[in-house]
């Protein structure tokens, strides 16, 4: 326990055992997906087509907001240089690959979810998982065929953050239960309730500028230097079917994006 | 002659046995339902104590907590220490616990994975609120359903073949 708790010695072991553990996860998930191939089965043909036209719509409408982001992230990197910034960030490209849930940590030890994408198909440690709101995880483990995701509530994973409207940075760290700390903001600070809190991008792990949480209480301590903020996810924690896993390639020379 | 039943006999079912004890405990439970849930393999472990008594079970013990160590998320050895210390006491007892009762037993298994929280609050340091705290404080308690059904099932599963 010793070792595993001050050294990453056993890693390799935690890694074997979630391997040993995957076709136990499963079977275990074998009941959901038998019913969930049941009931699709008996979607009507009328609600499919329903639904395949407001994915169409919906489609058509997100790649014209892309064809906007494209001309903003151009301008962007032109005014970038321009600036001469000198603490700018390490661009990166990203890909993204869709992962089911097949199923979430029900204990009350570590909050995490495991996803049906693995070290065969390219997923490594310490990719983040994201969902159509925000950030949703990290990978911790990855076995061959499926990867435990610890989520953002989960107590020991951190996350670099700064507040959208203000520019203020903080780190967000998990409570559990659907609920995030935000850390290092000193009283007086520019903060309210409702704030949203974006990745910043430091530590090179989570690209900058995803929706993480939403502030939800200010709490101010007396005798405390900092504030005890609350925040409660963006993400769909708990009730996701499909995330995204970021494959992120670090480059070295920001202007050649 | 017929030679008395050994472990090596049952190898395979005490197999399956554990593996099904660790897909019970994966099962994707709504929260905090999941919380209500015993880890099974501890029950299990303690079932083939009493049953297997030319054996003393500590590998296993050790072997199903680290597979419940990587299943939780929790420290590595955390169950193991939690699974063996608990053992250790079964052993103890067994040769009186195993005429008893199966209501007895859960009885005494119940308080035993009081110890179990008790113990695992300070090694598995459980991450839980006001409103889910109840759920695992509650844990033990279904413990006395489930034990008879566990027990009821693998005596079945073991009985002796002129029973069939």
């Amino acid at each position: 326990m010793a070792v595993d708790h001050y050294t990453h010695l056993i890693d390799d072991l935690r890694v074997a055992l979630v391997q040993l553990l995957q076709p136990v996860e499963y079977l275990a998930t074998t009941p959901r997906l038998l019913y969930e191939s049941y009931t699709e089965a008996q979607t009507d043909e009328a609600v499919l087509r329903r639904r395949l036209a407001a994915a169409e719509a919906e489609n058509l409408l997100l790649r014209s907001k892309l064809l906007q982001m494209e001309d903003l992230k151009a301008e962007n990197r032109r005014l970038r240089l321009l600036l001469d910034a000198s603490g700018r960030l390490p661009v990166e490209k990203t890909d993204l690959m869709i992962a089911t849930v097949l199923r979430y940590g029900s204990g009350p030890f570590e909050n995490y979810a495991v996803i049906n994408k693995g070290a065969l198909d390219g997923i490594r440690p310490n990719s983040p998982v994201i969902d159509p709101a925000g950030i949703f995880g990290l990978v911790t483990e990855t076995a061959a065929l499926t990867s435990r995701v610890r989520l953002l509530t989960d107590p020991d994973l951190a996350i670099p953050v700064r507040i959208e409207r203000t520019g203020q940075r903080a780190i967000t760290q998990g409570l559990g239960h659907g609920r995030v700390l935000v850390r290092f903001l000193r009283k007086g600070a520019d903060i309210q309730v409702g704030d949203l809190l974006v990745t910043s991008g430091l530590g090179n792990i989570y690209p900058p500028g995803y929706p993480v949480a939403r502030i939800s209480a200010i709490d101010f301590q007396r005798d405390a230097v900092f504030l005890r903020v609350i925040a409660q996810p963006v993400s769909q924690l708990y009730n996701n079917d499909e995330v995204l896993v970021l494959k992120i390639h670090h480059e070295d020379t920001p202007a050649n994006d | 002659m017929k030679t008395p039943p050994r472990t090596t006999d049952a190898f395979w079912l005490i197999l399956l046995s554990y593996l099904v004890a660790l897909v019970i405990n994966a099962l994707p439970l709504p929260h905090p339902w999941g919380l209500l849930l015993p880890p099974v393999g501890l029950l299990v472990l303690f079932y083939w104590a009493l049953r297997q008594l030319d054996r003393t079970h500590f590998v296993a013990a050790v072997l199903i907590g680290l597979l419940y160590d990587a299943l939780e998320g929790t420290l590595l050895g955390g169950h193991a220490l939690l699974f063996s210390v608990l053992l250790f006491i079964v052993l103890r007892l067994r040769l009186r616990l195993r005429l008893a009762h199966p209501l007895q037993q859960s009885l005494l298994f119940t308080g035993l994975l009081y110890l179990f929280e008790a113990l695992g609050w300070f090694i598995l340091r459980p991450n839980l609120d006001e409103a889910t705290r109840i759920y695992w404080l509650a844990m033990p308690l279904t413990a006395l359903l489930i034990w008879p059904v566990i027990s009821a099932t693998l005596h079945f599963l073991t009985r002796p073949a002129g029973a069939r």
